[in-house]
């Protein structure tokens, strides 16, 4: 097995295009989701129902990942971030996206995985702890994108 | 050509449909179900040629509404799109008769590459 655990660059760029189109362009990038302010975490587990993995994501790009993927206007992901907030038809597309992402992780390390829980976090609420993490930017064409985590816990 | 796209997810419905169109097999009619219980009705009801089945939903899983069908004698063309993309996933969905297995997220080349020989 790989000691790769944590996906690459290539791959959550790879995976961006493949489910919003070519012009999704994804970072490293240096910080990750403010959990100062509402935040989103998927927490993918274990056959033995053990957190492995977590992603979690700032609104910009959880809103814009929900409705970029059903093309829901992007004003509508905007609006939903300035308030604070993921709406309920975007959340349902976020948690399919979230679902789908689980490939970042099996992809490097050949471990099954899959979503356990995708939740919106409160301002300061924490953010379970990682060993390992890298951060990334992603900006979707006509949404405003944002940064996301992938950690192993 | 009639086919049946399962999942619980209204979005990868439309997502898998507007890639189907984008393959070879753009002639088709396209029918939707929510989930395994969902999709016996459609199947009983309009007689699709091919099923295209999401793996983890609520109410019947995708295995479960393969097994469902075989057990049932009903030997209908069916083929997994899935996040789930382990070996054993993949053996569990041959060993009960699936065709292909296709992972999400795909294209419409690896949507083409895994249909074409099922519809041989």
């Amino acid at each position: 097995m790989s000691d790769q655990i944590l996906p690459t660059l290539d791959n959550v760029q790879k995976l961006m295009q493949c489910l919003l189109g070519n012009g999704v362009q994804a970072k490293q990038s240096v910080t990750g989701p403010d959990t100062s302010k509402p935040y989103v975490l998927a927490s993918y587990v274990d056959e033995n129902d053990r957190i492995r993995r977590v992603l979690t994501c700032d609104l910009g790009l959880a809103n814009s990942l929900g409705a970029a993927i059903s093309m829901i206007p992007a004003g509508l992901a905007t609006d939903s971030t300035k308030a604070g907030s993921v709406p309920d038809n975007i959340k349902l597309n976020l948690h399919e996206v979230l679902n789908i992402c689980v490939n970042l992780f099996t992809e490097v390390s050949r471990e099954r995985l899959t979503l356990k829980d995708m939740k919106v976090c409160a301002a300061g609420e924490a953010a379970p702890a990682v060993s390992q993490s890298i951060k990334f930017s992603v900006q979707i064409p006509k949404y405003s994108g944002g940064v996301m985590l992938t950690g192993s816990v | 050509m009639k086919i049946l796209v399962v999942d619980d997810s209204k979005a990868m419905r439309m997502i898998v449909i507007r890639t189907l169109k984008q393959t070879a097999f753009s002639g088709f009619s396209a029918i939707e179900a929510n989930n395994g219980a969902e999709a016996i009705q459609m199947i009983a009801e309009h007689k699709p040629d091919l099923v295209l089945s999401d793996w983890n939903m609520p109410e019947m899983k995708g295995i479960d509404l393969l097994k469902n069908l075989r057990a049932a004698g009903n030997n209908i063309r069916f083929g997994f799109i899935t996040s789930e993309s382990s070996p054993e996933v993949r053996k569990e969905a041959e060993d009960n008769g699936a065709a292909f297995l296709v992972t999400k997220p795909f294209t419409p080349n690896s949507f083409e590459a895994a249909i074409a020989p099922a519809l041989a």
